[in-house]
């Protein structure tokens, strides 16, 4: 009786450790697996932005509420819509988006699961540069499913190669051997313009 | 000698009586921001400090013009705990630019500085890093609002603040730089000698039956301020434990009610954003409603 309670109780710490930890190739791996679509997604986004900014994000797990923040110079306007609700063409429509594109990325976020994309400014030598940035839920394993702290993969893609040190970890520049953070995290190396960390936060 | 402490009185009453009244102006104010620009013009001359050495006064200067040009597109960082104290420039650059440009320039010269009688005097961990904040957007390229932030969370301390009280790198995203409700309406007396009403607290929301109508009643009469759960407001997880905290100030510009639900306009460092919620999520999110009512007439 007693060793199958130790057996019970070490299937449970080893269930439990590993829900909690995330290996750092699920990120590369799931990169790879999603290439095709995820660079379709920096090109629509690249085209639907070239004139206003807008920020996509999905609010629950099975990608239904959608939060769209349409940024012009000094207001944001937040919109909460359900997938496929026709008001939303309307506000895209009105604030002078291309639905179409708008419609294909949020098709292609759904496809991949990710739950937001958006645009990060960040300055080198004082000047100001963009890099697109995609957050994807982890899927997890939970015993209790209600405490599950959620993880998220974030990938940050740039429009120049990236300087990284010798363990991938993403530098400000070459001369300056200084780890970059980008909303307060550290970056590993996928690709020399993209680049992956996990983090407890989707934005 | 009588007559003279009779005097001494009246006077003080006086003094004390326009301090109490001092409003803010319902339409930025204008000819402060002018006397502002002035004031700048005046400063070019300004010499490398060695109290901020790692600001430029070209730097500084052009950060400050760009605040009077640009007010509300002030930026408080991508992950600091500035937001309170953004609020509150909201307030100084639309009632009193002149008087925050004074201030700033004093602070630069002589690594010190009044904003009416408070003596703003940041230590030397926040000297040697201002104008070296990075990974913060805007605020990077911001050295004039980089110390501004810096100098008001070093100088205003409440609760939150207890087991971090001196600088070190990085505290502007820590409890360091933090805000508790208590402290957000001190700093608003205290800087801006405003009569400030305020409803809620740190863990408590406010109740009123009416919770639009209140805000709306208030933003008729003056400026308002909010303290909300920002992780109920714009969502940065899917957790389905949310934590029930407050943890970011707003200025309040505008709400509109809608057939369902509620627009609330407001101000958040750099934005202004329009967000629709449901009169639900409204008494959610909120903790604390600050207000300062406006009047006819400035009587300072």
């Amino acid at each position: 009786m007693s060793s199958l309670r130790i057996v019970l109780i070490f299937c449970v710490a080893v269930i439990s450790l590993s829900s909690c930890s995330v290996s750092k190739t699920y990120p590369k791996e799931y990169y790879a697996q999603h290439k095709t679509t995820m660079e379709e997604m920096e090109s629509l986004y690249d085209n639907i932005t070239r004139e206003k900014l807008i920020a996509i994000a999905f609010y629950d797990l099975e990608f239904n509420d959608i939060s769209l923040e349409f940024k012009t110079d000094t207001v944001r306007y937040i919109y909460d819509f359900y997938y496929g609700e026709k008001r939303m063409n309307d506000s895209l429509f009105k604030f002078g988006y291309d639905t179409t594109l708008v419609q294909q990325l949020i098709k292609d976020m759904r496809t991949i699961e990710c739950s937001w994309i958006n645009t990060l400014d960040y300055y080198v030598d004082g000047k100001k540069r963009l890099l697109l940035f995609m957050s994807v839920p982890v899927k997890q394993f939970s015993l209790v499913p209600l405490l599950r702290k959620r993880k998220y993969y974030l990938f940050n893609f740039y429009t120049q190669p990236q300087y990284y040190d010798e363990q991938g970890r993403l530098l400000d520049k070459r001369t300056v051997r200084r780890i970059r953070k980008v909303s307060g995290e550290s970056f590993w190396r996928i690709t020399d313009k993209v680049c992956y960390t996990v983090s407890g936060k989707f934005r | 000698m009588k007559q003279w402490f009779f005097v001494l009185f009246l006077l003080f009453t006086i003094v004390s009586t326009a301090q109490r009244r001092r409003v803010p102006d319902k339409l930025a104010n204008e000819p402060e921001r002018v006397k502002a620009m002035e004031m700048l013009a005046h400063a070019d001359t300004l010499q490398q400090s060695i109290h901020w050495p790692n600001i430029t006064p070209q730097k500084f200067l052009n950060n400050l013009k760009q605040n009077l040009d640009y007010p509300f597109k002030i930026n408080t960082g991508r992950g600091t705990n500035f937001c309170a104290y953004g609020a509150i420039t909201y307030t100084c650059f639309k009632n009193e630019p002149s008087r925050y440009i004074q201030c700033m320039l004093d602070l630069y010269r002589n690594g010190e500085a009044f904003y009416r009688d408070v003596k703003l005097t940041p230590s030397d961990g926040v000297k040697k890093e201002a104008g070296l904040m990075i990974y913060q957007g805007d605020l990077d390229i911001h050295p004039a609002d980089q110390v501004w932030f810096l100098s008001l969370a070093d100088r205003f301390k409440g609760y939150l603040n207890f087991f971090n009280m001196r600088y070190k790198k990085g505290d502007e995203n820590t409890l360091w730089a933090s805000t508790n409700l208590a402290k957000f309406n001190r700093m608003l007396r205290r800087l801006c000698k405003y009569k400030v009403g305020s409803r809620g607290s740190d863990l408590i929301r406010p109740h009123s039956k009416d919770l639009p109508g209140f805000l709306e009643e208030k933003l008729l009469q003056g400026e308002v301020y909010l303290y909300l759960n920002n992780a109920l407001l714009r969502k940065k997880n899917h957790n389905s434990v949310k934590k029930r905290i407050p943890s970011h100030y707003v200025v309040l510009m505008e709400i509109i009610r809608t057939e369902n639900d509620i627009i609330i306009k407001y101000w958040d460092g750099s934005y202004k954003t329009v967000k629709e919620v449901s009169l639900g999520s409204l008494k959610q999110i909120i903790y604390g409603i600050s207000w300062v009512k406006y009047k006819e007439k400035n009587n300072e």
